[in-house]
């Protein structure tokens, strides 16, 4: 009695607990194990465990007769790198992929097909460096994203498409792209021009704002770190590490998956803040880009007071931080966001259906110490008019701090109705601490 | 079941005994019966499979005794295009 022998159901059993690489070398045993093995549902059953494909399609998006033909392109496309570490990086982009089709489709049109193994490998030659095998991988998926650069000011597009985002506060707006290879090479080779460091330690420039901002991010080769360049990069060369050093493995003996440079760290981190909601499209008007303010509790502090709800946030701005400063070395922006509440502006047991904005008090402290107490009148210049079911009224500005960490709370004025007929004494409205955080991960 | 089944007649003193008891065990609902083939099943491909994984093709033929079918030409196809699974 011989194995071909034992029935459909035997077999089938079998094959179901077989990896792929076991079922296409069954198929070499004999023209009947080859039938057994072409059975589409198994693979289409691989095909969407392994690459999540409801279809069956090829690495490039192209169409192919079977899911066994599919399987079959994929990993023959990737035969170079561990399967386990592709499979990661397709998870990576799928994750960030769906969240741009269902929040920013403008932006994901942006991103590039992948990148051939040759256009990588010109990159490397002509740079003269060996790019980590999870930043190849990614750029197999997708090379950078085709973005226009503009001066925002004069930009007729309000789009702002880089997919890492940004953030914008009084002059200062930046929107962060992924470069595409083309751009990388060149650009790194301008930039190694005038910091020759960056040339000799192996530093390649991979993500930037597309504003005329210095906003820079610089992979590593040796040690797979990602670094932005602060205020200090052409004077003093001084770089910030973007991801937690512990967690970068650029070799791991048992497990290829395990393998994590910080551009695969940084981006599927980035993937999930965004699916979670800790950061969201900005939208304003016509202007939509992704911004960096968190949006989550407790880096996000809400205050309601007589119906009048602020919620603010900080992020660090590492093109702003003087490492050589002294009391002010780490710039953080903060974003405002008021509204008021569908009963209105409520005091004494009276509602009011507007309120406006008079005057700021501000407390910022660096670590648990008082650096600042600020008094003024307006936010940036403004009088914020609040009236249930507006959108919220949202203004960023920013502050230096002598530490890393800190905070900021404080109070803004407020006179029911408006400030040309107000219709009762004015009030204070809290603005609830919120951290101001050097990040362990820096976007 | 099949332990159970084994001991009794093992264990079994008298063929007129063992007769009554396997017309008691013969009685064993279709439920039971079904989940005693799939088990049984399971367990052989399972085992099967352990058998299978990480071996080459003709290393598989050895084991289970089947006869290589395919033309020079064939053998030269098939594994041509299943070369990324031979890393």
């Amino acid at each position: 009695m011989d194995l071909e022998s034992v029935g459909d159901l035997a077999i089938h059993e079998i094959m179901e607990n077989l990896k792929p690489e076991d079922i296409a070398r069954i198929s070499c045993v004999s023209n009947r194990f080859k039938s057994f093995t072409s059975d589409d549902s198994l693979w289409s059953k691989i095909c969407f465990r392994e690459l999540s494909l409801t279809q069956p399609i090829d690495h490039l998006g192209n169409p192919t007769p079977s899911f066994k033909e599919a399987y079959q392109t994929w990993r023959e496309a990737f035969v170079m790198y561990p399967w386990s570490l592709v499979k990661r990086v397709k998870r990576c982009w799928d994750n960030i992929k769906t969240w741009l089709t269902n929040n920013f489709p403008e932006a994901k049109e942006t991103l590039c097909e992948g990148a051939s193994e040759v256009e990588i490998q010109e990159l490397e030659d002509v740079l003269n460096v060996k790019l980590p095998l999870p930043t190849r991988i990614l750029y197999r998926f997708h090379n950078g994203q085709e973005i226009e650069k503009h001066d925002h000011d004069t930009s007729t597009s309000d789009i702002s498409l880089g997919i890492i985002g940004g953030y914008s506060f009084y002059d200062h707006f930046v929107n962060v792209y992924l470069l595409p290879i083309s751009q990388v090479i060149q650009e790194t080779q301008q930039i190694s021009h005038n910091l020759g460091f960056l040339r000799r330690s192996k530093y390649v420039l991979v993500a930037a704002s597309s504003t005329y901002r210095e906003k820079l991010f610089f992979l590593n080769c040796t040690n797979g770190q990602l670094y932005v360049g602060t205020r200090n990069l052409l004077t003093n060369r001084d770089l910030m590490p973007c991801v937690p050093q512990n967690l970068i493995s650029l070799h791991h003996e048992m497990d290829s998956e395990k393998i994590q440079d910080a551009m695969l760290l940084w981006l599927e981190e980035h993937g999930r803040r965004l699916q979670r909601g800790f950061i969201k499209l900005l939208e304003e008007g016509n202007a939509k880009s992704i911004s960096l303010f968190p949006e989550e509790s407790p880096v996000c502090s809400t205050a309601v007071t007589n119906g009048v709800q602020i919620r603010a946030s900080a992020l660090l701005v590492p093109e702003g931080v003087d490492l050589q400063g002294d009391r002010e070395k780490y710039l953080f922006s903060y974003s405002i966001r008021m509204s008021l509440q569908p009963q209105g502006c409520v005091i004494n047991g009276m509602s009011h259906s507007s309120c406006q904005l008079y005057w700021r008090h501000w407390i910022i402290r660096a670590n648990d110490a008082v650096v600042s107490d600020v008094n003024g009148e307006a936010v940036i210049g403004m009088y914020p008019l609040l009236r249930p079911g507006d959108k919220e009224f949202v203004y960023q500005s920013c502050s230096p701090l002598p530490t890393s960490s800190g905070s900021i709370e404080g109070s803004f004025t407020f006179v029911p109705g408006r400030l040309v007929d107000p219709r009762g004494d004015p009030f204070l409205v809290q603005v609830a601490h919120f951290p101001l955080q050097l990040p362990d991960y820096i976007f | 079941m099949v332990i159970e089944y084994c001991k009794k007649h093992v264990d079994a003193a008298s063929s007129d005994e063992l007769e009554k008891w396997d017309a008691e065990f013969d009685k064993i609902d279709q439920d039971t019966l079904l989940k005693l083939i799939l088990a049984a099943n399971y367990l052989a491909c399972l085992t099967t499979a352990n058998n299978i994984k990480d071996k080459t093709p003709e290393e598989i033929r050895k084991i289970f005794n089947i006869k290589n079918d395919y033309t020079s030409a064939e053998k030269e196809e098939v594994r041509r295009e299943n070369s990324w699974a031979f890393e």
